[in-house]
């Protein structure tokens, strides 16, 4: 019969106690949350580790092991992948696309957002209706019609079709952007007028800088949509010295297959930059969201 | 008022930007430039297509006509080319599916190039594709390439598992093979099943074409009347069954996750030992095989019941189609007669593909492949069909019954199922016949 020294029970005996009171110290719903946020994240980034585990895999490797674990770990897929067509152009393209496009979200849905929230005008209540109406119509309904007015106008086959809408305002923005800015007070539009500053002034050097995390919303969420957009390029570009990163991406798909290795190797190159921007701004996210969606 | 200057200052060089990248094309002189779109943008695919313009533009440089190759996502080429021609700016040539042509032509999406043809152009195709590009008619585009599907096996386990391939020679002795696969493999190696019909590129369509069917309407290359709940479909269906019975949910659960989503290769990973593919897999072989090793053999799916002796199977493919509307339609024509025949060699012997123009498959770099006998031998049985005119939404119907017998378990009456496709494909062509005035 085997005995167990009596310091080993005292030790396990501490360690259980530790546990259970930092679990006392948490407090049982946190703790349930916790584990429950702990197999959500695991359930979210399973597709990261996938990716990253295929964009390591070999091209004789890729299509006959299903493990996680590489054979061999294939580092130069990410350099093949990227020579594999002109990555650079496209990379090129559609940072040009990106920034002028978010910058042009920032500007034209700033100044709507300021219009309908510090200004009075007659049949205001009306207008922002009409406009947040249009979040109803879906985009295919509208893509032809549009595909033929920018055709008309002879932007097919250039960036503008993928640029200038951006600095109409759209709904969504000028929705989040308005609900912010009435939370600000009026009192600084009167005092300010009484200064002398006229509305330009106001919206400048006032709301602007007291709307940082809704501006930073609009950047991040502008950011992604422009970098992911595949369905606009696709549609309006028409040399491949115009493509962008997502169009690049679809070379590695054809009819008689994918070629798992490298799409993986270069879409985790193309979403990086999303991340790396979520990574830094989230906290600006979360407060812009809280103040365009919440108040006013 | 110096902010507003400074934001007025920042807007006009946004703007001045924004003309900067406006690409409008150049007035061109004399130099034809006819625009190229096709979905082949991948390191296999690109170096030839690239080669074959190069041997355009090198054989037409006097008469000063040139092409200009544009890739397009496999996909969406279609929309894209909607798109452009609705606005009235289509390319020269597109590359699209075989089976569309004349619901193409009955849209005034493709263009009628019959007069533009050279007088000898139909005699250097195969006269079923040939029938394909044809619609009341007229020639509304030109046939590049083809394909077949067939059964791929691996060697070794049919021979641990005592299994001939000259014994398979009905559905029958297929079924009965793939009963002693299982015996003999279960529970060894990744080994999952002998054989699933809706797994790889095979399916509903090339068995029931085994069996003597037409598909899914009365004639596969002039669709009339809906007849995909024939005798010969009803039997293809519960032949698929059988499987579906044998294996159950959890198997087909277990290859699915094994497949994940197309990236992993059931056959090549040995978790099959039969698989239905099509022809161009041959070149999947030779690209993956080093790191699998699979000694691997092809055949065709024995005829069914109803085929009376003679096997079948279905054949998709590409064609050049010129758009409606296109700028200069007589050298698109020219450009997609040189795609079909010429460009078609190049593309045959450089993609292991199967080609339209009778010569392109003349050659001797595709006889060395294992399993290309089989293929050639095969094509002489392959039926392609034609789209019907409102049929668009056919197979989707047809995808949902066959999707209720083998993948959702939802039925297990196969003629009913066809039957109720049989219906809703019945009444959508109707609609649809109604919106277009007939």
């Amino acid at each position: 019969m085997t005995t167990i020294h009596p310091s080993i029970h005292q030790g396990g005996a501490r360690k259980s106690n530790r546990v259970v009171s930092h679990f006392r110290k948490l407090g049982l719903v946190k703790t349930v949350a916790f584990l429950i946020l702990l197999v959500g994240s695991v359930a979210v980034l399973y597709p990261l580790f996938w990716m990253l585990s295929t964009a390591l895999k070999s091209d004789a490797e890729v299509m006959v092991n299903p493990s996680l674990i590489p054979q061999a770990w294939a580092w130069d897929n990410f350099i093949k992948a990227w020579n594999s067509a002109p990555f650079g152009t496209y990379l090129k393209n559609t940072v040009f696309i990106t920034v002028v496009g978010t910058f042009g979200a920032l500007v034209g849905n700033s100044l709507a957002g300021y219009g309908f929230a510090k200004i009075k005008f007659r049949g205001r209540e009306l207008v922002f209706m009409c406009a947040l109406g249009t979040m109803m119509i879906p985009g295919m309904v509208t893509l032809v019609p549009t595909y033929v007015l920018f055709s008309r106008l002879g932007w097919v086959g250039t960036f503008l079709p993928l640029i200038v809408p951006s600095f109409t305002a759209g709904a969504y923005y000028t929705f989040l952007l308005r609900q912010s800015f009435m939370s600000i007070p009026m009192s600084y539009n009167e005092a300010a007028k009484l200064e002398g500053a006229n509305e330009m002034q106001i919206f400048t050097r006032i709301i602007l800088p007291l709307s940082k995390p809704i501006l930073t919303t609009i950047i991040v969420f502008e950011f992604k949509a422009k970098w992911n957009d595949y369905f606009g390029p696709m549609l309006y570009l028409t040399s491949e010295k115009q493509y962008t990163l997502q169009l690049g991406l679809r070379t590695f798909r054809g009819t008689a297959g994918v070629e798992w290795q490298k799409f993986m190797a270069a879409s985790l190159i193309v979403m990086a930059p999303t991340i790396i921007m979520y990574i830094f701004m989230q906290k600006y996210i979360l407060e812009g969201m809280a103040s365009g969606g919440i108040k006013g | 008022m110096k902010t507003t200057r400074r934001l007025v200052a920042l807007v006009l060089s946004v703007l001045m930007l924004l003309s900067v990248c406006s690409f409008a094309s150049a007035a061109e002189g004399e130099t034809i430039t006819l625009r190229f779109w096709a979905h082949w943008g991948s390191e296999q695919r690109r170096p030839t297509i690239e080669k074959i313009c190069n041997a355009f533009n090198e054989k037409y440089a006097e008469q000063g006509v040139q092409v200009e190759y544009v890739y397009v996502p496999y996909g969406d080429i279609e929309t894209k080319m909607l798109a452009s021609v609705t606005a009235g700016n289509p390319p020269a040539v597109v590359i699209t599916a075989i089976e569309d042509v004349a619901s193409k032509a009955m849209r005034n999406q493709a263009q009628n190039i019959t007069e533009y043809l050279a007088p000898d152009t139909q005699s250097k195709f195969y006269e079923k594709y040939w029938d394909m590009v044809t619609w009341n008619g007229g020639v509304y585009a030109i046939p590049f390439n083809t394909d077949t599907r067939l059964l791929y096996y691996n060697k070794d386990m049919f021979k641990t598992a005592g299994v001939s391939v000259d014994e398979i020679v009905d559905w029958a002795s297929f079924q009965q093979a793939c009963v002693k696969l299982d015996e003999a493999l279960n529970g060894t190696g990744n080994y999952i099943a002998s054989f699933y019909p809706t797994l790889g590129n095979f399916g509903f369509d090339t068995i029931a074409m085994a069996n003597g069917s037409e598909g899914i309407y009365d004639n596969a290359l002039n669709p009339s009347q809906v007849n995909i709940a024939c005798d010969a479909n009803v039997e293809a269906l519960e032949f698929m069954k059988w499987f579906a019975d044998r294996y159950g949910q959890d198997t087909l659960n277990q290859l699915d996750s094994a497949n994940a989503g197309g990236s992993q290769d059931l056959f090549l990973s040995g978790r099959v030992a039969i698989y239905g593919q099509t022809c161009n897999y041959l070149a999947t072989i030779a690209k993956y095989n080093d790191e699998a090793k699979v000694d691997y053999g092809c055949f065709a799916l024995p005829a069914g019941p109803s085929a009376n002796g003679v096997t079948g199977a279905w054949g998709g493919g590409f064609v050049c189609t010129v758009p409606f509307g296109t700028e200069h339609p007589a050298e698109a024509t020219l450009l997609a007669e040189f795609l079909a025949t010429e460009g078609a060699a190049i593309w045959g012997a450089e993609q292991l593909d199967v080609m339209c123009a009778i010569e392109a498959n003349e050659n001797p770099v595709m006889s060395q492949y294992v399993g290309w006998d089989e293929v050639k031998d095969l094509m002489n049985y392959t039926k392609a069909t034609r789209r019907h005119i409102y049929g668009g939404s056919a197979d989707s119907y047809k995808n949902d019954a066959v999707n209720k017998i083998m993948k959702t378990f939802e039925s297990d009456d196969c003629r009913a199922v066809l039957e109720e496709a049989a219906q809703k494909i019945t009444n959508a062509i109707e609609e649809e016949a109604f919106i277009f005035g007939e």
